[in-house]
């Protein structure tokens, strides 16, 4: 694989995959391996999420206390670590998903300029 | 700390449990066990790597890493020492070389002195110098007290204008009597400058008044310090000048040594002490004899251009009130003529300067040019590291360090070389600043300079050295960025680098030859010139000959009574064995300094003579104050004073000047070149080592600076 590429990829990732973890677990308290599984089956498969990047990610979360953890039991009854949103991972989600709609909105206006321009 | 720890307790479980919680999910979707792991395993990455990068998140990864690379970057370097012996040197040779000239320039030329606005402060002088007019006691930029005293009054540009002269002094009495710089000082002089005492008070206008006799004494810190153990109670003790006990008022901060730089003072009195210290001594009324330095502060609003026009003005009034007695009329026109006019002298005075100023800026190019030859050999030493490691950094890449960790391995090792090199620099800058002093200085011509450390130097010089060697350290790092890490691993061994690398590097080396080719050639030329100026005859034997200097009247010998003194004393060291001849001149050969009150008593006489110059003492009916008497030898091979070794002087035409400024290793400012007006300079070639005294038309003062030559042990 080529190193070229795949540094591009690490920074798109970057901050965006922050996001999608904010937002995974605006549904509810979750292990690691659920939100994983979560990202990918909510964007029908199509982010496939190197999966261990998450546990950075996490980490960057939890310093900056948008996330807490707690040690709880897994769905087969196994001890593992729930990560959820803090009052401030909320407050910063709202932030972060507004500036992404209008990102989004802004980038998408370039890429097609004649669906809202006069053609 | 204790929350990372909390946070990455159990990383490795929870990553293990993520792992084999999607080989279940493969299983569940129909994979066999082993292929199901596999992907599990695929799908999450490079475990190190994420382990890593969580604890990166808490650690502060950058101080570890920093410590690896360091302890990495040590062990690198001991395992080249070659390389690094030749680097570290090269870094400080050109760091301390560059800080020593650059630290000499900046005492001599570039600081101001450390008094109030030292912008402001200005000397004023005679317009175009005073064409040898009267009696000149230095430089052409002296007046006369009277002129002065007129300046005083009626000036009004400057605010605080003073006057002042550096003088030398006896203090002690008898066996303790010692020689002292010290400063005659108007009572403006402390006031105006800004200074504040570090005891008792100074010298005021209250003080300098006509007929004052002695108000009393201003010691320096270091004369203080050293003469006087920093005594606390030392105001209102006596000190004894010129046999005189005058009161120490106060004492000077340490870091004010005076107006003029390298010659920093002992103990100031005020001008009106004159008469009272030396009976005899009319200087303050001499109209004829330019002795004083006038300085002020220029008021604010007041540029220097408006000062000199209101002192052109006004100087007309001042002349004519001041004009001398019994020159002719064409002499008088002369003075009639002068105007004052006003010069910038925020740094101070200096005889260093002028005599030094273009031998120390030539230094500093020339050391300029070796920092830029170290520059580019730490380059070029890099590149070639570079090379060699290419494929040392390949496999790192391969094995997965990030191009940053690299990069910071490089800087580390680079910074490693560099610093060691600037702290060796450090120490070469402190030795090398105090061999150029020791090469300046003469015996009896005490040169004092702040030589404290110039931390904006040294940290200008290192920083250009180090990032020289950063930015090729970097090259290695840069060298496999550019290439896949298969390459460089598959082209085997050390190899060179790229083509514009190589380029490059054949830049650095043809301009590292060309510029120690010039250096070569100035070196060469500078020994050639050397080597030409020590085969220059003087028009004497130099050998054997030592040269006693004695002012007359220091030990009290009255002016009828010279020639006698003189008589009495060439036929005492003539009934010595051991001279050869002796002859008294009012002049010594190759320098020009005639002075009635002074003798040289130049000897001939083996180099055991030494010995019998304590038994002439011993015969000696007068008294021999320590202060006015030292015997001097012209040693041999001459000494060059650096401004005569500077290319522009040795191609003058005239030989002769050379030789003079040869014999005596420096002239003084007192002393004119050879080549001018004086008739008795130019007599006294023809009259081998024995020079006839002769009477000067009027006596002159000591010089300011005893002519330098090489004083062997007092008596």
């Amino acid at each position: 694989m080529s190193t070229k590429e795949e540094k591009n990829r690490i920074e798109l990732l970057q901050g965006t995959l922050d996001l999608l973890i904010l937002r995974t677990l605006l549904l509810g308290p979750a292990h690691g391996h659920a939100i994983a599984k979560a990202i990918e089956f909510r964007s029908d498969d199509v982010l496939q999420v190197e999966q261990g990047s998450l546990y950075p990610a996490l980490h960057r979360l939890l310093k900056r206390r948008w996330i807490s953890v707690e040690e709880g039991t897994s769905e087969n009854n196994r001890r593992a670590k729930f990560y959820q949103l803090t009052t401030l991972g909320r407050t910063q989600l709202a932030l972060e998903t507004s500036k992404w709609d209008k990102l989004t909105a802004a980038i998408g206006r370039i890429l097609r300029p004649t669906e809202e321009g006069p053609s | 700390m204790k929350r990372r720890e909390r946070m990455l307790r159990g990383l490795d479980q929870e990553i293990r449990d993520h792992i084999e919680m999607a080989t279940q999910d493969n299983i569940d979707r129909g994979m066999s066990p082993e292929e199901a792991h596999y992907a599990a395993v695929r799908k999450f990455g490079n475990v190190t790597r994420v382990q890593e990068d969580a604890r990166a998140v808490w650690s502060f990864t950058w101080f570890e890493n920093a410590l690896q690379d360091v302890r990495f970057g040590l062990r690198k370097l001991r395992k080249s020492p070659g390389f690094t012996i030749v680097a570290v040197l090269t870094l400080a040779l050109g760091i301390g070389a560059n800080t020593a000239i650059f630290h000499l320039i900046d005492a001599v030329r570039l600081r101001s002195l450390p008094v109030r606005d030292p912008q402001s402060l200005v000397s004023l002088q005679i317009k175009g110098g005073n064409h040898g007019f009267g009696i000149n006691a230095g430089d052409e930029s002296l007046l006369t007290y009277p002129l002065w005293e007129q300046i005083r009054d009626h000036q009004t540009s400057l605010s605080g204008a003073f006057a002042w002269e550096s003088w030398d002094f006896n203090v002690g009495l008898g066996a303790q009597k010692k020689s002292v710089i010290g400063l005659w000082v108007s009572g403006e002089m402390f006031r105006s400058l800004g200074i504040l005492p570090e005891k008792g008070r100074f010298l005021t206008t209250e003080d300098d008044r006509a007929g004052c006799g002695t108000p009393g004494v201003v010691l320096s810190y270091a004369f203080w310090r050293t003469q006087f153990g920093s005594d606390e109670s030392i105001v209102g003790q006596k000190l004894i000048v010129d046999s005189h006990p005058i009161e120490i008022i106060g004492v000077a901060p340490a870091k004010f040594t005076g107006l003029e730089i390298g010659k920093a003072f002992d103990i100031a009195v005020p001008f009106c002490s004159g008469p009272a210290l030396n009976s005899k001594d009319t200087n303050l009324s001499r109209r004829e004899f330019f002795w004083v330095l006038v300085m002020g502060h220029l008021k604010s609003g007041v540029t220097l251009a408006h000062a000199s026009a209101e002192l052109e003005t006004l100087s007309r009034g001042m002349i004519e009130a001041t004009v001398p007695s019994g020159y002719s009329e064409d002499a008088l026109k002369t003075y009639h003529d002068f105007r004052l006019t006003t010069l910038p002298a925020g740094g101070g005075i200096s005889n260093l300067r002028q005599s030094y100023s273009a031998s120390l800026w030539l230094l500093l190019g020339i050391t300029g040019l070796v920092l830029l030859i170290a520059c580019a050999n730490i380059a070029n030493l890099m590149l070639v590291r570079s090379s060699v490691r290419g494929r040392e950094m390949a496999v790192r890449l391969a094995l997965g360090a990030s191009y940053w960790r690299l990069a910071t391995q490089m800087i580390t090792e680079s910074l490693l070389l560099a610093g060691t090199g600037a702290a060796l620099g450090l120490v070469l800058a402190k030795v090398f600043s105090h061999t150029l002093i020791s090469l300046i200085r003469t015996e009896g011509d005490r040169l004092q300079l702040d030589l404290s450390l110039d931390w904006r130097v040294l940290l200008f010089v290192s920083a250009v050295a180090i990032t020289t060697s950063v930015v090729f350290g970097l090259a290695p790092a840069f060298e496999s960025l550019r290439k896949e890490p298969v390459d460089a691993l598959k082209s085997g061994g050390p190899k060179t680098g790229s083509r514009q690398s190589h380029a490059f590097q054949r830049v650095l080396v043809v301009s590292q030859i060309a510029i120690s080719l010039v250096l070569l050639v100035g070196a060469f030329l500078f020994v050639l010139s050397f080597w030409n100026l020590t085969k220059v005859d003087p028009g004497f034997r130099q050998d054997g000959v030592l040269i006693a200097y004695m002012g007359f009247d220091k030990m009290g010998v009255t002016p009828e009574h010279y020639d006698d003194t003189a008589r009495q004393l060439l036929a005492q060291i003539r009934s010595i064995p051991l001279v050869e001849s002796a002859a008294t001149s009012t002049h010594l050969p190759s320098t020009a300094v005639g002075l009635l009150a002074l003798t040289w008593v130049v000897f001939k006489a083996s180099q055991n003579f030494l010995g019998s110059v304590r038994v002439i003492c011993g015969l000696c009916k007068f008294r021999w104050p320590q202060a006015a008497i030292s015997t001097i030898a012209i040693p041999r091979p001459l000494r060059v004073s650096p401004s005569s070794a500077n290319p522009s002087s040795t191609n003058s035409s005239a030989p002769m000047i050379q030789s003079a400024k040869l014999s005596a290793p420096r002239p003084s400012r007192t002393i004119p070149p050879l080549s001018t007006k004086s008739s008795a300079s130019q007599k006294t070639p023809s009259t081998p080592a024995c020079v006839k005294k002769r009477r000067q038309p009027k006596p002159m003062r000591p010089p300011r600076n005893f002519p330098p030559l090489v004083r062997t042990q007092p008596f």
